[in-house]
């Protein structure tokens, strides 16, 4: 199953990746991203949109 | 907190800050929630801005928030071509660590309250010319009655989508950013020093803003989304300021992404206005949002401060807030948007040609005989900037 992950020690906390979800998916207080995986659809546009990497889809639930 | 305020102003940066402090002002009693612990932590900008004296407009800004002062403009562009617009005291540099609490201090000291640590978390519909705003603290969930809600809740916006407005941003005009702040000044002192239309960083620039007071450089970079992934943006900027200046000691990072689609087209509802980032008011071309939001924000308190005593806080009328923002920069924004998306779509002949005839007209050691001198070229770029698109 594919599923977004947050990798806390890259993120800036700009939270350009919450502006960008199409879903409203995600929200961001201060470095704790909350993801919505229900409404998340793994478009990949946060993982192309966040400036320093911080974002990827896992291919296995446990990465 | 109380149960009920005139206005809730969901977000304490420049534009939110702004009119908070306008609407207070009034007499009017005004909620500002920010969701970060700090208001200005941590910055999410180049911190290059407008002139001291239009700053000011919204002050008294103390000299410790201006880190430097800045009479020009210089740009690197394709094929050794450059830019070097000379205009006395055209900006200055910020240091938005001290200019947001500033503002958020101005506003609170005119009557505004302020809650940091707080955020919007709903927006309900209006009901008996109400809405309801569920706010999130350390201390629990609470829930207040506004008359008018201004979201200026950044370029994360989810007021205006709570709500109804399609303000969330668009994967091909928006910006993604990086600034790394390095010890020292890595170029001109009184410059903002730019690098655009080589090969990779064609959908962008990369940028070089001294910071004089604290003897730093803000080093960064903005690109529109990638249609494909790739290196982070910070990977890129690392390895250019790598190429460019090899022993550059970097002391922090920062991130923001930029929304570039120009204003959206409509951001106000019945009792809910948008203000600043969150209603892309940042400048399409250089990607710069200060005073645009602080300007929006008064504009907002302005028409919200009129809808507050005639009790009609309607879309229509605040209508009237969306014209007066168009007026006083919209406009403009569309020419920078055409401007932007003008020079990207060009092949890099016809940018290099651009450049010249830039460097012609505005240049500091620019000929503007030149522009006569090579009159094909200055034609060319003139009619194809003119039948763009």
């Amino acid at each position: 199953m594919k599923k977004l992950v947050h990798l806390r020690e890259k993120c800036l906390e700009c939270a350009g990746c919450v502006g960008i979800c199409p879903k409203m998916a995600l929200d961001m207080y201060g470095l704790d991203l909350q993801i919505n995986h229900e409404n998340c659809s793994k478009c990949g546009l946060c993982v192309k949109a966040c400036p320093a990497g911080a974002l990827k889809i896992s291919e296995n639930e446990n990465a | 907190m109380r149960k009920e305020y005139d206005a809730v102003v969901v977000g304490a940066g420049p534009g939110g800050s702004v009119a908070a402090r306008e609407l207070a002002k009034q007499g009017f009693s005004v909620l500002l929630l920010e969701k970060r612990e700090r208001v200005g932590y941590p910055v999410r900008c180049g911190e290059a801005s407008t002139t001291f004296e239009d700053l000011q407009n919204f002050g008294p800004i103390p000299e410790e928030c201006i880190e430097s002062n800045i009479n020009g403009l210089f740009v690197y562009g394709p094929d050794n071509t450059k830019i070097d617009y000379y205009k006395k005291n055209v900006g200055v540099m910020l240091n938005r660590e001290k200019f947001d609490p500033c503002l958020a201090e101005l506003a609170v000291k005119d009557g505004a309250e302020l809650h940091t640590f707080a955020r919007a978390s709903a927006v309900s519909a209006v009901e008996n010319g109400k809405r309801t705003v569920t706010i999130v603290t350390a201390s629990g969930t609470e829930n207040v009655k506004t008359k008018v809600v201004v979201g200026a809740d950044g370029v994360e916006s989810l007021i205006g989508r709570m709500a109804g407005i399609p303000s969330g941003q668009k994967p091909k005009l928006t910006c993604c950013g990086v600034d790394i702040k390095v010890e020292g000044i890595l170029t001109n002192p009184e410059y903002l020093t730019f690098w655009q239309g080589h090969d990779w960083i064609n959908d962008g620039y990369i940028w070089s803003f001294p910071k004089v007071r604290s003897n730093t450089t803000n080093f960064g970079a903005g690109f529109l989304i990638p249609s494909k992934e790739g290196p982070s943006i910070l990977e890129v900027t690392l390895d250019w300021l790598q190429k460019l200046f090899p022993n550059a000691k970097i002391l922090g990072t920062v991130g923001g992404v930029i929304p570039v689609s120009g204003n959206l087209e409509n951001y106000v509802l019945d009792s809910l206005v948008l203000v600043g980032d969150a209603a892309h008011h940042t400048n399409p071309l250089t990607g710069g949002g200060i005073s645009a939001a602080m300007r929006a924000g008064r504009h907002a308190a302005q028409v919200i401060g009129e809808g507050l005593r005639s009790n009609n806080l309607s879309s229509e009328f605040l209508k009237k807030y969306e014209s007066l923002v168009e007026a006083d920069f919209g406009k403009s924004h569309q020419k920078q948007l055409k401007f932007r998306r003008f020079l990207l779509e060009q092949n890099k002949k016809d940018q290099v040609d651009t450049y010249h005839v830039l460097n012609a007209a505005l240049g500091k050691d620019g000929k503007k005989l030149d522009l006569l001198t090579h009159p094909l070229r200055t034609l060319r770029v003139i009619s194809a900037y003119r039948k763009f698109k």
